[in-house]
Protein backbone atom coordinates (compact mmCIF):
# COMPACT_ATOMS: atom_id res chain seq x y z
CA UNK A 1 0.00 0.00 0.00
CA UNK A 2 2.54 2.30 1.14
CA UNK A 3 6.11 1.86 0.15
CA UNK A 4 8.92 4.10 1.95
CA UNK A 5 12.52 3.98 0.81
CA UNK A 6 15.38 5.42 1.88
CA UNK A 7 13.71 8.88 3.04
CA UNK A 8 16.14 10.84 4.54
CA UNK A 9 15.43 14.72 5.25
CA UNK A 10 18.04 17.20 6.38
CA UNK A 11 17.44 20.97 7.71
CA UNK A 12 21.41 21.74 6.99
CA UNK A 13 23.45 19.75 9.25
CA UNK A 14 20.60 18.15 11.37
CA UNK A 15 18.87 14.79 10.18
CA UNK A 16 14.94 14.87 10.78
CA UNK A 17 14.65 11.39 9.43
CA UNK A 18 17.25 9.39 8.18
CA UNK A 19 17.10 6.85 5.63
CA UNK A 20 13.74 5.37 6.15
CA UNK A 21 12.86 2.32 5.20
CA UNK A 22 9.80 0.35 5.38
CA UNK A 23 5.93 0.00 4.33
CA UNK A 24 2.55 0.01 5.33
CA UNK A 25 0.47 -2.89 4.68
CA UNK A 26 -3.01 -3.08 3.17
CA UNK A 27 -5.56 -3.43 5.68
CA UNK A 28 -3.20 -2.82 8.72
CA UNK A 29 -3.08 -0.19 12.03
CA UNK A 30 0.25 0.75 11.85
CA UNK A 31 1.87 2.12 14.65
CA UNK A 32 4.50 5.30 14.20
CA UNK A 33 5.95 5.56 17.88
CA UNK A 34 8.57 7.69 19.26
CA UNK A 35 9.75 10.35 21.80
CA UNK A 36 9.31 14.19 20.89
CA UNK A 37 11.38 15.46 18.25
CA UNK A 38 11.82 11.92 16.82
CA UNK A 39 11.01 12.37 13.53
CA UNK A 40 7.29 11.20 13.40
CA UNK A 41 5.81 13.97 12.20
CA UNK A 42 8.90 15.03 9.46
CA UNK A 43 7.89 11.66 8.44
CA UNK A 44 4.67 11.64 8.00
CA UNK A 45 4.45 15.15 6.21
CA UNK A 46 6.62 13.67 3.31
CA UNK A 47 4.81 10.81 3.44
CA UNK A 48 1.28 13.11 2.53
CA UNK A 49 3.16 14.93 -0.32
CA UNK A 50 3.18 18.17 1.90
CA UNK A 51 6.73 18.37 1.95
CA UNK A 52 9.36 16.82 -0.42
CA UNK A 53 12.02 14.35 0.79
CA UNK A 54 16.43 15.04 0.60
CA UNK A 55 16.41 11.70 -0.91
CA UNK A 56 14.56 8.73 -1.01
CA UNK A 57 10.95 8.45 -2.55
CA UNK A 58 7.28 7.34 -1.18
CA UNK A 59 4.77 5.27 -3.10
CA UNK A 60 1.29 5.22 -2.70
CA UNK A 61 0.18 1.87 -4.62
CA UNK A 62 2.93 2.51 -7.04
CA UNK A 63 2.61 6.01 -7.42
CA UNK A 64 4.95 8.85 -6.35
CA UNK A 65 3.70 11.45 -3.57
CA UNK A 66 5.92 14.01 -5.53
CA UNK A 67 5.29 13.24 -9.01
CA UNK A 68 2.04 11.68 -8.98
CA UNK A 69 0.65 13.94 -6.76
CA UNK A 70 -2.56 14.51 -8.03
CA UNK A 71 -3.33 10.77 -7.95
CA UNK A 72 -1.21 10.00 -4.92
CA UNK A 73 -2.63 12.75 -2.58
CA UNK A 74 -6.42 11.22 -3.36
CA UNK A 75 -5.57 8.40 -1.80
CA UNK A 76 -4.50 9.86 1.62
CA UNK A 77 -6.29 11.39 4.09
CA UNK A 78 -4.15 13.21 6.45
CA UNK A 79 -4.96 14.46 9.79
CA UNK A 80 -1.94 16.57 10.98
CA UNK A 81 -0.99 17.35 14.87
CA UNK A 82 -3.18 19.97 15.14
CA UNK A 83 -6.34 19.77 13.13
CA UNK A 84 -6.31 21.96 10.41
CA UNK A 85 -9.71 23.66 11.17
CA UNK A 86 -11.29 27.21 10.01
CA UNK A 87 -12.69 28.40 13.64
CA UNK A 88 -14.94 30.70 11.64
CA UNK A 89 -16.42 28.40 9.67
CA UNK A 90 -19.24 26.20 11.09
CA UNK A 91 -18.63 21.99 10.79
CA UNK A 92 -20.29 21.43 7.19
CA UNK A 93 -19.23 24.37 5.73
CA UNK A 94 -15.79 23.50 6.56
CA UNK A 95 -16.12 19.58 5.31
CA UNK A 96 -18.02 21.37 2.00
CA UNK A 97 -14.78 23.48 1.25
CA UNK A 98 -12.15 20.34 1.83
CA UNK A 99 -14.60 18.08 -0.48
CA UNK A 100 -14.51 20.57 -2.96
CA UNK A 101 -11.24 20.65 -2.50
CA UNK A 102 -10.63 16.82 -2.67
CA UNK A 103 -12.43 17.08 -6.48
CA UNK A 104 -15.01 15.36 -4.84
CA UNK A 105 -17.68 15.97 -7.67
CA UNK A 106 -20.88 18.29 -6.38
CA UNK A 107 -23.18 15.55 -6.67
CA UNK A 108 -21.74 13.90 -4.46
CA UNK A 109 -20.17 16.32 -1.68
CA UNK A 110 -23.70 16.35 0.29
CA UNK A 111 -23.90 12.55 1.40
CA UNK A 112 -20.41 12.45 1.83
CA UNK A 113 -20.05 15.15 4.12
CA UNK A 114 -23.61 13.15 5.81
CA UNK A 115 -21.18 10.12 5.79
CA UNK A 116 -18.70 11.71 7.40
CA UNK A 117 -20.71 13.25 9.91
CA UNK A 118 -22.17 10.38 10.84
CA UNK A 119 -19.28 7.80 11.26
CA UNK A 120 -17.91 10.35 13.65
CA UNK A 121 -21.06 11.07 15.54
CA UNK A 122 -20.82 15.02 14.37
CA UNK A 123 -24.48 15.46 14.44
CA UNK A 124 -25.01 17.28 17.10
CA UNK A 125 -22.22 20.02 15.92
CA UNK A 126 -22.55 20.30 12.50
CA UNK A 127 -23.89 23.53 12.16
CA UNK A 128 -22.07 25.37 15.01
CA UNK A 129 -18.87 27.36 14.78
CA UNK A 130 -16.08 25.23 14.84
CA UNK A 131 -14.84 27.85 17.47
CA UNK A 132 -17.14 27.34 19.43
CA UNK A 133 -16.94 23.26 19.85
CA UNK A 134 -14.56 21.46 22.19
CA UNK A 135 -11.30 20.24 21.77
CA UNK A 136 -12.72 16.38 21.60
CA UNK A 137 -14.87 17.31 19.00
CA UNK A 138 -12.57 19.36 17.04
CA UNK A 139 -10.21 16.67 16.69
CA UNK A 140 -13.15 14.48 15.51
CA UNK A 141 -13.87 16.97 12.88
CA UNK A 142 -10.27 16.07 11.76
CA UNK A 143 -10.61 13.27 11.31
CA UNK A 144 -14.04 13.40 9.33
CA UNK A 145 -11.78 15.69 7.10
CA UNK A 146 -9.69 12.85 6.25
CA UNK A 147 -12.53 10.38 5.81
CA UNK A 148 -14.00 12.79 3.18
CA UNK A 149 -13.99 11.01 0.01
CA UNK A 150 -12.87 8.07 1.38
CA UNK A 151 -9.03 7.68 0.42
CA UNK A 152 -7.72 4.30 1.20
CA UNK A 153 -4.88 5.34 3.57
CA UNK A 154 -5.30 7.58 6.75
CA UNK A 155 -2.42 8.75 8.05
CA UNK A 156 -2.94 10.64 11.49
CA UNK A 157 -0.51 12.68 13.47
CA UNK A 158 -0.94 11.59 17.40
CA UNK A 159 -4.57 12.16 17.08
CA UNK A 160 -5.63 11.91 20.71
CA UNK A 161 -2.78 14.59 21.63
CA UNK A 162 -4.47 17.00 24.56
CA UNK A 163 -7.55 15.35 25.06
CA UNK A 164 -9.65 13.96 28.13
CA UNK A 165 -9.47 10.55 29.61
CA UNK A 166 -12.69 9.94 27.99
CA UNK A 167 -12.47 10.99 24.67
CA UNK A 168 -9.39 9.27 24.02
CA UNK A 169 -11.02 6.47 24.53
CA UNK A 170 -13.60 7.53 22.42
CA UNK A 171 -11.22 8.62 19.87
CA UNK A 172 -9.22 5.30 19.91
CA UNK A 173 -12.52 3.37 19.32
CA UNK A 174 -13.12 5.59 16.46
CA UNK A 175 -9.56 4.49 14.83
CA UNK A 176 -10.15 1.21 15.16
CA UNK A 177 -13.75 0.98 13.95
CA UNK A 178 -12.03 3.73 10.55
CA UNK A 179 -9.27 0.76 10.75
CA UNK A 180 -11.81 -1.87 9.49
CA UNK A 181 -12.32 0.18 6.04
CA UNK A 182 -9.29 2.19 5.96
CA UNK A 183 -5.29 1.28 5.69
CA UNK A 184 -4.53 3.25 8.91
CA UNK A 185 -0.66 4.95 10.34
CA UNK A 186 -0.53 6.64 13.23
CA UNK A 187 1.79 8.12 15.40
CA UNK A 188 2.15 8.71 19.13
CA UNK A 189 4.20 9.15 22.05
CA UNK A 190 1.71 7.15 24.27
CA UNK A 191 2.83 3.45 23.99
CA UNK A 192 -0.59 2.27 25.69
CA UNK A 193 -2.42 4.08 22.54
CA UNK A 194 -0.23 1.93 19.73
CA UNK A 195 -0.51 -1.12 22.46
CA UNK A 196 -4.31 -1.12 22.21
CA UNK A 197 -4.96 -0.30 18.48
CA UNK A 198 -2.20 -1.94 16.09
CA UNK A 199 -1.18 -5.05 14.69
CA UNK A 200 2.36 -3.38 13.86
CA UNK A 201 4.55 -0.94 15.40
CA UNK A 202 7.73 1.22 13.89
CA UNK A 203 9.81 2.55 16.53
CA UNK A 204 11.94 5.62 15.57
CA UNK A 205 14.10 7.26 17.76
CA UNK A 206 16.28 10.69 16.23
CA UNK A 207 15.14 10.03 12.80
CA UNK A 208 15.90 6.12 12.52
CA UNK A 209 14.28 3.07 12.89
CA UNK A 210 15.20 1.43 15.85
CA UNK A 211 12.65 -2.10 15.48
CA UNK A 212 9.92 -2.54 13.61
CA UNK A 213 7.69 -5.47 15.05
CA UNK A 214 4.56 -6.28 17.09
CA UNK A 215 3.99 -5.38 20.05
CA UNK A 216 3.68 -8.58 21.92
CA UNK A 217 6.87 -9.48 19.94
CA UNK A 218 8.60 -6.47 21.03
CA UNK A 219 8.07 -7.03 24.58
CA UNK A 220 8.90 -10.69 24.60
CA UNK A 221 11.85 -10.23 22.10
CA UNK A 222 13.53 -8.07 24.64
CA UNK A 223 12.85 -9.55 27.90
CA UNK A 224 15.64 -11.13 29.20
CA UNK A 225 14.09 -11.38 32.43
CA UNK A 226 10.66 -12.51 33.70
CA UNK A 227 9.03 -10.45 36.29
CA UNK A 228 6.89 -11.02 39.42
CA UNK A 229 4.72 -9.51 41.32
CA UNK A 230 4.13 -9.89 45.01
CA UNK A 231 2.75 -9.14 48.29
CA UNK A 232 3.81 -11.02 51.09
CA UNK A 233 3.08 -10.88 55.15
CA UNK A 234 6.13 -11.06 56.95
CA UNK A 235 9.52 -9.45 57.77
CA UNK A 236 11.04 -7.74 54.85
CA UNK A 237 14.19 -9.25 55.31
CA UNK A 238 13.51 -12.72 55.84
CA UNK A 239 11.12 -12.68 52.80
CA UNK A 240 14.17 -11.38 50.68
CA UNK A 241 16.77 -13.78 51.68
CA UNK A 242 13.90 -16.86 51.35
CA UNK A 243 13.31 -15.97 47.48
CA UNK A 244 16.89 -15.18 46.94
CA UNK A 245 17.70 -18.38 47.76
CA UNK A 246 14.97 -19.54 44.93
CA UNK A 247 17.37 -20.76 41.91
CA UNK A 248 16.93 -18.36 38.83
CA UNK A 249 16.07 -15.44 40.79
CA UNK A 250 18.31 -12.43 39.91
CA UNK A 251 17.06 -9.79 42.08
CA UNK A 252 14.22 -9.28 44.46
CA UNK A 253 13.67 -5.26 45.77
CA UNK A 254 11.14 -4.09 47.70
CA UNK A 255 8.17 -1.30 46.21
CA UNK A 256 6.65 -0.51 49.36
CA UNK A 257 3.62 -0.87 51.46
CA UNK A 258 0.18 -1.14 50.58
CA UNK A 259 -1.76 -3.02 52.44
CA UNK A 260 -0.82 -3.62 56.73
CA UNK A 261 1.67 -5.63 57.76
CA UNK A 262 2.66 -7.19 53.91
CA UNK A 263 5.22 -5.79 51.47
CA UNK A 264 5.45 -5.77 47.89
CA UNK A 265 8.16 -7.04 46.16
CA UNK A 266 9.36 -7.39 42.82
CA UNK A 267 11.39 -10.69 41.75
CA UNK A 268 13.52 -10.51 38.37
CA UNK A 269 13.80 -14.30 37.02
CA UNK A 270 15.59 -15.74 34.57
CA UNK A 271 12.96 -16.46 31.65
CA UNK A 272 13.80 -20.41 31.20
CA UNK A 273 12.72 -20.50 34.99
CA UNK A 274 9.04 -20.56 36.44
CA UNK A 275 10.06 -19.88 39.99
CA UNK A 276 6.11 -19.82 41.11
CA UNK A 277 5.97 -22.70 42.75
CA UNK A 278 8.77 -22.64 44.44
CA UNK A 279 7.88 -19.37 45.90
CA UNK A 280 4.82 -20.75 47.03
CA UNK A 281 6.08 -23.26 48.80
CA UNK A 282 8.99 -21.46 50.12
CA UNK A 283 6.63 -18.73 51.82
CA UNK A 284 4.12 -21.16 53.14
CA UNK A 285 6.99 -23.28 55.22
CA UNK A 286 8.47 -19.95 56.44
CA UNK A 287 4.95 -18.52 57.45
CA UNK A 288 4.75 -15.83 55.05
CA UNK A 289 1.02 -15.72 53.66
CA UNK A 290 0.97 -14.66 49.86
CA UNK A 291 -1.44 -11.79 49.66
CA UNK A 292 -0.48 -11.50 45.80
CA UNK A 293 1.24 -12.94 43.12
CA UNK A 294 1.47 -12.08 39.37
CA UNK A 295 3.78 -12.04 36.55
CA UNK A 296 4.24 -8.91 34.78
CA UNK A 297 5.10 -8.78 31.21
CA UNK A 298 7.32 -6.04 30.17
CA UNK A 299 5.13 -3.24 28.74
CA UNK A 300 5.56 -1.65 25.37
CA UNK A 301 6.94 1.50 27.42
CA UNK A 302 9.99 -0.41 28.62
CA UNK A 303 11.45 -2.24 25.71
CA UNK A 304 10.59 1.59 24.21
CA UNK A 305 13.03 2.92 26.90
CA UNK A 306 15.39 0.12 26.21
CA UNK A 307 15.61 0.66 22.56
CA UNK A 308 15.86 4.44 22.10
CA UNK A 309 18.40 4.29 24.85
CA UNK A 310 16.49 6.75 27.46
CA UNK A 311 16.86 4.76 30.41
CA UNK A 312 18.73 1.39 32.15
CA UNK A 313 17.01 -1.81 31.69
CA UNK A 314 14.52 -2.60 34.77
CA UNK A 315 14.46 1.30 36.06
CA UNK A 316 10.94 2.97 35.91
CA UNK A 317 9.37 -0.20 36.09
CA UNK A 318 6.71 -0.26 38.70
CA UNK A 319 4.57 2.63 37.84
CA UNK A 320 4.03 0.93 34.40
CA UNK A 321 3.23 -2.28 35.82
CA UNK A 322 0.59 -0.81 37.94
CA UNK A 323 -1.13 1.39 35.58
CA UNK A 324 -1.68 -1.43 33.07
CA UNK A 325 -3.67 -2.97 35.32
CA UNK A 326 -6.55 -0.31 35.95
CA UNK B 1 -10.11 27.11 -11.82
CA UNK B 2 -13.08 25.40 -9.65
CA UNK B 3 -10.81 25.54 -6.20
CA UNK B 4 -9.58 29.25 -6.84
CA UNK B 5 -13.79 29.66 -6.83
CA UNK B 6 -13.44 27.64 -3.52
CA UNK B 7 -10.39 29.40 -1.85
CA UNK B 8 -12.59 33.00 -2.79
CA UNK B 9 -15.89 31.87 -1.02
CA UNK B 10 -14.32 30.82 2.02
CA UNK B 11 -11.99 34.02 1.84
CA UNK B 12 -15.10 36.09 1.28
CA UNK B 13 -17.09 34.65 4.33
CA UNK B 14 -14.27 35.11 6.51
CA UNK B 15 -13.72 38.89 6.17
CA UNK B 16 -17.48 39.40 6.55
CA UNK B 17 -18.06 36.94 9.30
CA UNK B 18 -14.99 38.89 11.22
CA UNK B 19 -15.42 42.85 11.68
CA UNK B 20 -12.41 43.22 9.33
CA UNK B 21 -14.15 43.94 6.05
CA UNK B 22 -16.69 46.47 7.67
CA UNK B 23 -14.15 48.36 9.73
CA UNK B 24 -11.57 48.88 6.77
CA UNK B 25 -14.41 49.59 4.38
CA UNK B 26 -16.39 52.33 7.30
CA UNK B 27 -12.86 53.73 7.85
CA UNK B 28 -11.98 53.99 4.20
CA UNK B 29 -15.21 56.04 3.43
CA UNK B 30 -14.69 58.01 6.82
CA UNK B 31 -11.89 59.31 5.85
CA UNK B 32 -12.50 59.97 1.91
CA UNK B 33 -15.79 61.51 2.66
CA UNK B 34 -14.07 63.71 4.46
CA UNK B 35 -10.97 64.56 1.82
CA UNK B 36 -13.98 64.49 -0.64
CA UNK B 37 -16.13 67.08 1.33
CA UNK B 38 -13.21 69.59 1.95
CA UNK B 39 -11.82 69.52 -1.26
CA UNK B 40 -15.31 70.07 -2.93
CA UNK B 41 -15.86 72.95 -0.82
CA UNK B 42 -12.55 74.33 -1.26
CA UNK B 43 -12.14 74.26 -5.07
CA UNK B 44 -15.81 74.61 -6.02
CA UNK B 45 -15.10 72.58 -9.09
CA UNK B 46 -16.79 69.28 -10.11
CA UNK B 47 -13.73 67.42 -10.88
CA UNK B 48 -12.52 64.31 -9.20
CA UNK B 49 -9.07 64.27 -9.60
CA UNK B 50 -8.15 65.22 -6.11
CA UNK B 51 -10.28 63.01 -4.43
CA UNK B 52 -8.95 60.10 -6.35
CA UNK B 53 -4.97 61.21 -5.87
CA UNK B 54 -6.20 61.21 -1.79
CA UNK B 55 -8.00 57.42 -2.14
CA UNK B 56 -4.62 56.28 -3.59
CA UNK B 57 -2.96 57.44 -0.52
CA UNK B 58 -5.44 56.31 1.62
CA UNK B 59 -5.00 52.70 0.13
CA UNK B 60 -1.24 52.82 1.08
CA UNK B 61 -1.99 52.42 4.88
CA UNK B 62 -5.59 50.27 4.45
CA UNK B 63 -4.66 47.71 2.09
CA UNK B 64 -1.99 46.05 3.83
CA UNK B 65 -4.50 46.02 6.68
CA UNK B 66 -6.58 44.27 4.10
CA UNK B 67 -4.10 41.58 3.09
CA UNK B 68 -1.85 40.81 6.17
CA UNK B 69 -3.64 37.90 7.83
CA UNK B 70 -4.58 36.18 4.53
CA UNK B 71 -1.52 34.01 4.10
CA UNK B 72 -0.46 33.81 7.70
CA UNK B 73 -3.00 32.52 9.84
CA UNK B 74 -3.42 29.18 7.71
CA UNK B 75 0.31 29.08 7.98
CA UNK B 76 0.65 29.59 11.98
CA UNK B 77 -2.35 27.48 12.41
CA UNK B 78 -0.95 24.48 10.38
CA UNK B 79 -4.19 24.36 8.07
CA UNK B 80 -1.41 24.94 5.11
CA UNK B 81 -0.88 21.13 6.14
CA UNK B 82 -4.32 20.08 4.78
CA UNK B 83 -4.24 22.90 1.57
CA UNK B 84 -1.26 21.27 0.34
CA UNK B 85 -2.27 17.25 0.87
CA UNK B 86 -5.16 17.58 -1.48
CA UNK B 87 -5.18 18.30 -4.82
CA UNK B 88 -4.88 22.37 -4.33
CA UNK B 89 -2.67 24.25 -6.63
CA UNK B 90 -0.20 26.87 -5.21
CA UNK B 91 -1.65 29.05 -7.91
CA UNK B 92 -5.34 28.28 -7.13
CA UNK B 93 -4.77 29.18 -3.63
CA UNK B 94 -2.68 32.44 -4.02
CA UNK B 95 -5.24 33.43 -6.74
CA UNK B 96 -8.34 32.99 -4.95
CA UNK B 97 -6.94 34.94 -1.97
CA UNK B 98 -6.01 37.70 -4.55
CA UNK B 99 -9.42 37.76 -5.76
CA UNK B 100 -11.31 38.07 -2.76
CA UNK B 101 -9.45 41.12 -1.41
CA UNK B 102 -9.77 42.64 -4.67
CA UNK B 103 -13.12 42.07 -4.35
CA UNK B 104 -13.61 43.46 -0.90
CA UNK B 105 -11.61 46.71 -2.68
CA UNK B 106 -14.05 46.77 -5.25
CA UNK B 107 -16.89 47.12 -3.24
CA UNK B 108 -14.84 49.36 -0.97
CA UNK B 109 -14.77 51.85 -4.19
CA UNK B 110 -18.64 50.94 -5.47
CA UNK B 111 -19.53 53.17 -2.35
CA UNK B 112 -17.26 55.87 -3.64
CA UNK B 113 -19.98 56.12 -6.67
CA UNK B 114 -21.80 58.11 -4.21
CA UNK B 115 -18.98 61.33 -4.76
CA UNK B 116 -19.77 61.46 -8.82
CA UNK B 117 -23.48 61.37 -7.41
CA UNK B 118 -22.92 64.55 -5.72
CA UNK B 119 -21.32 65.83 -8.56
CA UNK B 120 -24.09 65.67 -10.87
CA UNK B 121 -26.42 66.95 -8.64
CA UNK B 122 -24.70 70.28 -8.23
CA UNK B 123 -22.46 70.54 -11.00
CA UNK B 124 -21.44 68.93 -14.49
CA UNK B 125 -18.96 66.35 -13.77
CA UNK B 126 -16.39 64.94 -16.54
CA UNK B 127 -17.24 61.15 -16.52
CA UNK B 128 -15.21 60.20 -19.09
CA UNK B 129 -12.33 61.16 -16.36
CA UNK B 130 -13.99 59.35 -13.69
CA UNK B 131 -14.81 56.35 -15.39
CA UNK B 132 -10.82 56.23 -16.45
CA UNK B 133 -10.19 57.43 -12.67
CA UNK B 134 -12.25 54.17 -11.65
CA UNK B 135 -9.56 51.69 -13.55
CA UNK B 136 -6.84 53.39 -12.46
CA UNK B 137 -7.94 52.71 -9.01
CA UNK B 138 -8.38 49.30 -9.47
CA UNK B 139 -5.43 48.92 -11.15
CA UNK B 140 -2.99 50.25 -8.77
CA UNK B 141 -5.67 48.74 -6.05
CA UNK B 142 -3.95 45.24 -7.40
CA UNK B 143 -0.72 45.99 -7.76
CA UNK B 144 -0.91 46.93 -3.92
CA UNK B 145 -3.01 43.94 -2.41
CA UNK B 146 -0.53 41.59 -4.83
CA UNK B 147 2.44 43.51 -2.86
CA UNK B 148 0.36 42.92 0.36
CA UNK B 149 -0.13 39.02 -0.14
CA UNK B 150 3.59 38.73 -1.03
CA UNK B 151 4.55 40.38 2.44
CA UNK B 152 2.13 37.97 3.62
CA UNK B 153 3.30 34.83 2.35
CA UNK B 154 7.14 35.46 4.07
CA UNK B 155 5.97 35.58 7.33
CA UNK B 156 3.33 34.26 10.05
CA UNK B 157 2.88 37.41 12.01
CA UNK B 158 0.45 39.13 10.49
CA UNK B 159 1.79 42.72 12.07
CA UNK B 160 5.25 41.78 10.36
CA UNK B 161 3.37 41.20 7.10
CA UNK B 162 1.32 44.42 7.43
CA UNK B 163 4.65 46.69 8.14
CA UNK B 164 6.81 45.09 5.18
CA UNK B 165 3.58 45.98 2.54
CA UNK B 166 3.35 49.57 4.06
CA UNK B 167 7.14 50.02 3.98
CA UNK B 168 7.35 48.97 0.08
CA UNK B 169 4.28 50.73 -0.70
CA UNK B 170 5.28 53.96 1.28
CA UNK B 171 9.08 53.46 -0.18
CA UNK B 172 7.36 53.31 -4.06
CA UNK B 173 5.25 56.46 -2.81
CA UNK B 174 8.33 58.28 -1.96
CA UNK B 175 9.95 57.72 -4.93
CA UNK B 176 8.92 60.74 -6.28
CA UNK B 177 11.28 62.86 -3.91
CA UNK B 178 14.09 61.19 -5.46
CA UNK B 179 13.04 62.58 -8.98
CA UNK B 180 14.61 66.32 -8.18
CA UNK B 181 17.80 64.67 -6.32
CA UNK B 182 18.54 62.52 -9.40
CA UNK B 183 19.86 62.84 -12.75
CA UNK B 184 19.46 60.77 -16.62
CA UNK B 185 19.11 57.29 -16.27
CA UNK B 186 18.48 56.65 -12.88
CA UNK B 187 15.80 59.10 -13.16
CA UNK B 188 14.00 57.13 -16.22
CA UNK B 189 13.76 54.21 -14.01
CA UNK B 190 12.44 55.66 -11.29
CA UNK B 191 9.47 57.05 -13.07
CA UNK B 192 9.52 53.63 -14.76
CA UNK B 193 8.54 51.84 -11.34
CA UNK B 194 7.17 54.86 -9.56
CA UNK B 195 3.41 53.68 -10.09
CA UNK B 196 1.68 56.66 -8.80
CA UNK B 197 3.22 58.72 -11.49
CA UNK B 198 1.17 56.41 -14.26
CA UNK B 199 -1.77 57.16 -12.24
CA UNK B 200 -2.04 60.77 -12.78
CA UNK B 201 -2.91 59.63 -16.82
CA UNK B 202 -6.13 57.81 -15.37
CA UNK B 203 -6.93 60.48 -13.16
CA UNK B 204 -7.01 63.08 -16.10
CA UNK B 205 -9.20 60.55 -18.34
CA UNK B 206 -6.17 59.14 -20.40
CA UNK B 207 -5.96 55.20 -20.15
CA UNK B 208 -2.39 54.39 -21.30
CA UNK B 209 -2.18 51.09 -22.35
CA UNK B 210 1.62 51.38 -21.40
CA UNK B 211 0.64 52.28 -17.88
CA UNK B 212 -2.14 49.20 -18.08
CA UNK B 213 0.34 47.07 -19.38
CA UNK B 214 2.86 48.27 -16.14
CA UNK B 215 0.31 47.49 -13.70
CA UNK B 216 -0.48 44.16 -14.75
CA UNK B 217 2.84 43.37 -15.09
CA UNK B 218 3.45 44.65 -11.36
CA UNK B 219 0.16 42.07 -10.30
CA UNK B 220 1.93 38.97 -12.11
CA UNK B 221 5.26 39.52 -10.88
CA UNK B 222 4.13 39.80 -7.05
CA UNK B 223 1.33 36.93 -7.64
CA UNK B 224 4.26 34.91 -8.93
CA UNK B 225 6.92 35.68 -6.38
CA UNK B 226 4.03 34.74 -3.53
CA UNK B 227 3.23 31.28 -5.25
CA UNK B 228 7.31 31.03 -5.66
CA UNK B 229 7.70 31.78 -1.60
CA UNK B 230 4.75 29.52 -0.68
CA UNK B 231 6.13 26.54 -2.48
CA UNK B 232 10.29 27.24 -1.67
CA UNK B 233 9.23 27.25 1.85
CA UNK B 234 7.97 23.70 1.55
CA UNK B 235 10.52 22.39 -0.35
CA UNK B 236 13.43 23.78 1.73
Amino acid sequence: MIEVKGLTKRYGNLVAADNLNFTVQEGEILGFLGPNGAGKSTTMKMMTGYMPSTEGTVLIDGLDIIDDAQEAKRKIGYVPEIPPLYKDMTVTEYLRFVSELKNIPKKEIKEKIQYAVSKLRLEDVKNRLIRNISKGFRQRVGLAQAILGKPEILILDEPTVGLDPKQIIEMRELIRELGKEHTIMISSHILFEINQLCERVIIINKGKIVAIDSPENLSKRLSTASRLSLRIVGDEEKVINTIKEIPGVQSVSVIGQVEQESYDYNVLSDTNYDIRKRVFFDMSKAGFPILEMKTVELTLEEVFLQLTGLSEKGEGVVEEGESEDE
Amino acid sequence: MNKTATIFKREMKSYFYSPLAYVIISVFLVISGYLFTTSILFTKSSYMQDVFTNMVTLMIFLIPLLTMGLLTEERKQGIDQLLFTTPLGVTEFVMGKFLAAFSVYSIMLVFTFMYPGVLEIFGTPDYGSIVSGYIGLLLVGGVFISVGLFASSLTESQVIAGLVSFGILLTIWLLTMLKSVLSGILVTIVLKIDLFNYFYDFQNGILDSNAIIVYLSFIFVFLFLTTRVIDRRRWK
